[in-house]
């Protein structure tokens, strides 16, 4: 377990550097953020002073070295725009996010993969129809459009929800529903399509022949075993819901940190930008680990490979 | 040599004195006759310059006396006509007031949804400027208040006198009070003006807004408590008006040096009609009437005390969801909402539509600067010829644009703002129409029968409606024989390349009027202005805007100076130096309890203090 746990996390400290390394020359790329930060009218000798003050002037490696160093002490510096620490600024919005993220999450876990082992086991059936257009609908329709839609059914005409706003606990129905959309309907695909698979095998035959109670045979034969391949893609599934979640923070005016790191581009707050993607690599990384170790756990045949 | 000089102030004045100030040619024979004597004779330059130092004490005590003058009369004349347009509406709106006033519910809150927020809640910072600003510069009272014209009057917080075109004395008035309950001293002024002009010891390097505003102060000494003399560096008629302006922030000196810059732009305490409760950045501000405020409801100018009891600002960027929040009652007040969704909302009965001129005269800048044609090498610029201007501006059907792609109730433009002090009234007599015939007629006696090739940049997204009125105006302008190739341009890209003077080609240009016509011209109609085309050659009236935007600046006399700015006016329009387009509306819609009454002839926004909630 362990030597199979230290390469990975030697390898994922390595994507993460070179992520982080790409952030702080891309992010150098899109252009000056003085432009932009500067007043309209300002002098040329001001706005010099500022690029000095911000330490644009050095030299690239001085200013890369600067960058490092501080992500090793995690001192990322302030933002630009706001002057308040960037990592201050970063954190302050990120449980909102997570809570999103996770909300999703369990609605798509919740929805997707019942609705895919239902579809599968009544294949051709009327649910498996309306599961197959749901899953059609959801995946053809841009999430800021559905979540508009759903803003002026249930909180225009029917009142039931507030539209946008971080309040309370109906304040992240909406949005939930939204960001998960695309995911619900992949995983209910994906569900369907791999319980089928394993349905037709022959030790599903061979344990309905036992006698085994369908239920048993369902969720303890053929899910445990649809899901090895379900697993990676709620993997990265959920790693995205964190990192796109974007545009649901801008239709719903969720105080999260995609709508910051969006801004922050567009403004080209460098340490803004580097701290949001440093964040978001090491999610994609910590979650890779943890569906990496979930494989020992669902399939005997990896853990005693690792284990040899 | 005169230029250089009248931008100091001294050109003006001393020249007024001998007799000389009424005409400009004479004026600048003398100066130039004054330069080449001090050339041949140094001893006798000494002596002019003496002289000239004990002509300029003179007239600046002539002016100083001249100005008060001035001021009275400006002032009786503003009266006046504030008098004649409000008795039209006089009677009526009495009769309507003493039913609506019972009606007035004095203890709403109301939420107002905003499309941004901005970073810092410090409004003298560079941070906070733009449109976001919107959302929480009620919390903030200039120095002076403002007419319905948009013209300073003395007292809010503090009285003024003019020096001559020396200095600026500001006499504080008794009782005005900070958020926090400081008293408003002539020290908080000095410090105010101190740190926006990047002189304050506690941080040299503040990124400032108002540089630009304040180029005018030199060194500033407190007198006493209560007077502080602002030295006039660059002399300037906006001296008063740059500290009247809206949003214009007066900071407490103790308040801020103790909480430094980064407090004080999470927790501002200020001076104006509202006071900040609390915010959360990407999510709300929060704000509580300021039952402090020293200008009373009856108050004759603005700000006042404001009718709502609390305000909220909610931040909602995408428009159809802040539409919803409207809709479903969550918030009182949509703001910056396009027509295309308002108007059906007003036309329902339950919302009031606000519209407002947004003070912005859309216009397309014209490389006539530039020598050669940056398209075709060693041929002459296009643009310097002034029938292929002409054309161009003959070729746009600016009231079909208005009436079909915005809201119909955009004002076609002369200049940045029709209501701009100085606006010559017979102006619209000599608009150019549309006429795409005499526009061909007129590109082909110029020499360009096969067209004059140009790109068309524009800012992608920055207006409702942009991409397309800009593609209707280069289609327009491709119908009469220019080859036009359009770009859309992010904002920051943009004002990178016009500041640095590398765009080479026409482009649209929203330059705001603000309440200071003359800066605001300076800022844009000047050959020199940060975001006009390079220089590389000036026609002849092109240098006689220069010069009547130099003489305006520092010409006290109200009439002299209407007269300075209508001629500009007049040169620049009838030069067809711009494309001229149209004056931007911004359209807010509200619940229909929310009544508002403009109180400014041109209001920059909807005015907070100004926004009454009726009972229900």
């Amino acid at each position: 377990m362990a030597a199979h746990l230290i390469p990975r996390l030697l390898q994922s400290i390595a994507v993460v550097f070179v992520v982080v390394s790409l952030v702080f020359v891309g992010s150098r790329l899109i252009g000056d953020p003085i432009e932009a930060y500067a007043a309209r009218n300002a002098t040329e000798e001001a706005i010099e002073a500022q690029r000095d003050r911000l330490g644009l002037l050095d030299p690239m490696i001085v200013q890369y070295g600067n960058f490092l160093w501080g992500v090793l002490n995690l001192d990322f510096g302030d933002s630009i725009f706001s002057e308040q620490p960037a990592w201050d600024e970063v954190s302050s919005r990120m449980w909102a996010t997570v809570q999103l993220s996770l909300a999703a999450f369990v609605l798509i876990l919740a929805v997707g993969v019942p609705v895919g082992v239902l579809a599968a086991i009544r294949r051709g059936s009327i649910p498996d129809l309306i599961a197959r257009l749901f899953a059609l609908v959801s995946q053809a329709m841009p999430n800021f459009w559905l979540g508009l839609v759903l803003i002026f059914i249930f909180a225009v005409q029917l009142g039931w929800l507030p539209t946008s706003g971080k309040g309370g606990f109906e304040n992240l129905i909406l949005p939930a529903i939204t960001l998960a959309g695309f995911g619900m309907a992949a995983t209910m695909r994906l569900t369907r399509s791999g319980m089928l698979e394993v349905l037709s095998n022959d030790y599903i035959r061979t344990a309905q022949a036992k006698g085994l109670a369908q239920r048993t045979v369902i969720v303890r034969h053929a899910l445990r075993n649809a899901l090895l391949g379900l697993v990676t893609f709620l993997g990265i599934t959920l790693a995205q819901l964190l990192a796109g979640s974007i545009i649901v923070e801008v239709v719903f005016a969720w105080p999260g940190v995609g709508r910051l790191i969006f801004r922050s581009i567009s403004l080209r707050d460098f340490p803004l930008i580097q701290v949001g993607v440093l964040l978001i690599a090491v999610w994609f990384v910590v979650i890779n680990i943890l569906v990496d170790l979930s494989y020992n756990f669902l399939d005997p045949r990896i853990r005693v490979g690792s284990d040899a | 040599m005169l230029r250089a000089s009248a931008r100091a102030g001294v050109g003006a004045a001393g020249l007024a004195l001998v007799g000389c100030g009424d005409d400009d040619d004479d004026d600048q024979q003398q100066a130039m006759a004054q330069a080449q004597q001090q050339d041949q004779d140094q001893q006798q330059a000494m002596q002019d310059q003496d002289q000239q130092q004990a002509m300029q004490q003179q007239a600046q005590q002539q002016q100083a006396m001249q100005q008060q003058d001035d001021q009275a009369e400006q002032q009786a004349m503003q009266q006046e006509q504030q008098e004649q347009s409000a008795a039209e509406a006089q009677a009526q709106q009495e009769e309507e007031q003493a039913v609506a006033d019972d009606n007035i519910d004095y203890n709403a809150t109301a939420i107002g949804a905003y499309g941004a927020f901005p970073q810092i809640l410090d409004q003298g910072s560079a941070l906070a400027r733009g449109g976001q600003s919107a959302s929480n510069n009620y919390h903030f009272g200039a120095v002076f208040p403002l007419d319905p014209f948009g013209s300073a009057v003395p007292g809010g917080l503090a009285e003024w006198e003019f020096v001559g075109a020396e200095a600026l004395i500001v006499r504080m008035n008794e009782g005005r009070t900070f958020h926090n309950g400081d008293p408003v001293t002539a020290e908080d002024i000095k410090f105010t003006i101190d740190r926006l002009t990047g002189k304050a010891e506690y941080n040299p390097e503040y990124n400032s807004a108002w540089t630009g505003e304040l180029s005018w102060t030199g060194d500033n000494e407190l007198l006493d408590e209560n007077t502080l003399r602002i030295e006039q560096g660059a002399p300037s008629v906006d001296a008063a008006n740059s500290l009247a302006l809206g949003g214009f922030p007066v900071f407490p000196k103790n308040y801020l040096e103790e909480v430094g810059d980064d407090g004080y732009g999470q927790f501002p305490v200020a001076t104006g009609s509202f006071k900040f409760v609390e915010w959360s950045p990407d999510e709300y501000i929060k704000s509580v009437r300021n039952d402090d405020y020293f200008n009373d409801r009856e108050y004759a100018y603005a700000p006042r005390l404001p009718y709502l009891a609390g305000f909220e600002a909610r931040l909602i960027p995408e428009i159809g969801a802040r539409v919803s929040a409207l809709e479903a009652g969550e918030v009182d007040v949509a703001n910056s909402i396009p027509p295309d969704l308002a108007v059906p909302l007003g036309e329902t009965g339950d919302y009031n539509v606000f519209y407002h001129p947004a003070q912005r005269g859309l216009h397309i800048k014209l490389p006539m600067t530039i020598e050669e044609d940056p398209y075709n090498p060693g041929q002459p610029n296009p643009w310097r010829d002034r029938r292929v201007r002409i054309a161009a501006n003959l070729a746009v059907d600016v009231d079909a644009i208005t009436q079909n792609i915005m809201t119909g109730r955009e004002n076609y433009t002369y200049t940045l703002s029709s209501g701009q002090f100085g606006f010559p009234e017979e102006l619209p007599e000599q608009r150019w129409g549309y006429d795409p015939e005499e526009a061909k007629r007129l590109l082909a006696e110029a020499g360009y029968e096969d067209g004059v090739e140009t790109d068309l940049i524009y800012l992608s997204g920055l207006y409702t409606n942009d991409q397309l009125f800009m593609e209707a105006i280069a289609e327009m302008l491709r119908e009469v024989g220019f080859i036009v190739n359009l770009i859309p341009e992010d904002i920051s890209k943009f004002l990178g390349e016009a500041r640095n003077k590398e765009l080479v080609a026409p482009y649209l240009f929203p330059q705001s009027a603000g309440f200071t016509s003359i800066g605001s011209m300076a800022i844009s109609v000047d050959s020199a202005a940060t975001y006009e085309h390079r220089v590389e050659v000036l026609s002849d009236e092109r240098a006689e805007v220069d010069r009547l935007i130099a003489a305006a600046k520092t010409e006290f006399d109200t009439e002299k100076r209407r007269e300075l700015l209508s001629d500009l006016v007049r040169i620049h329009y009838l030069e067809a130096s711009w494309i001229f387009l149209f004056e931007l509306v911004q359209t807010h819609v509200a619940a229909s309890r929310l009544h508002w009454d403009p109180y400014f002839l041109q209001p920059p926004s909807v005015e907070l203090w100004n926004l009454k909630s009726m009972k229900t």
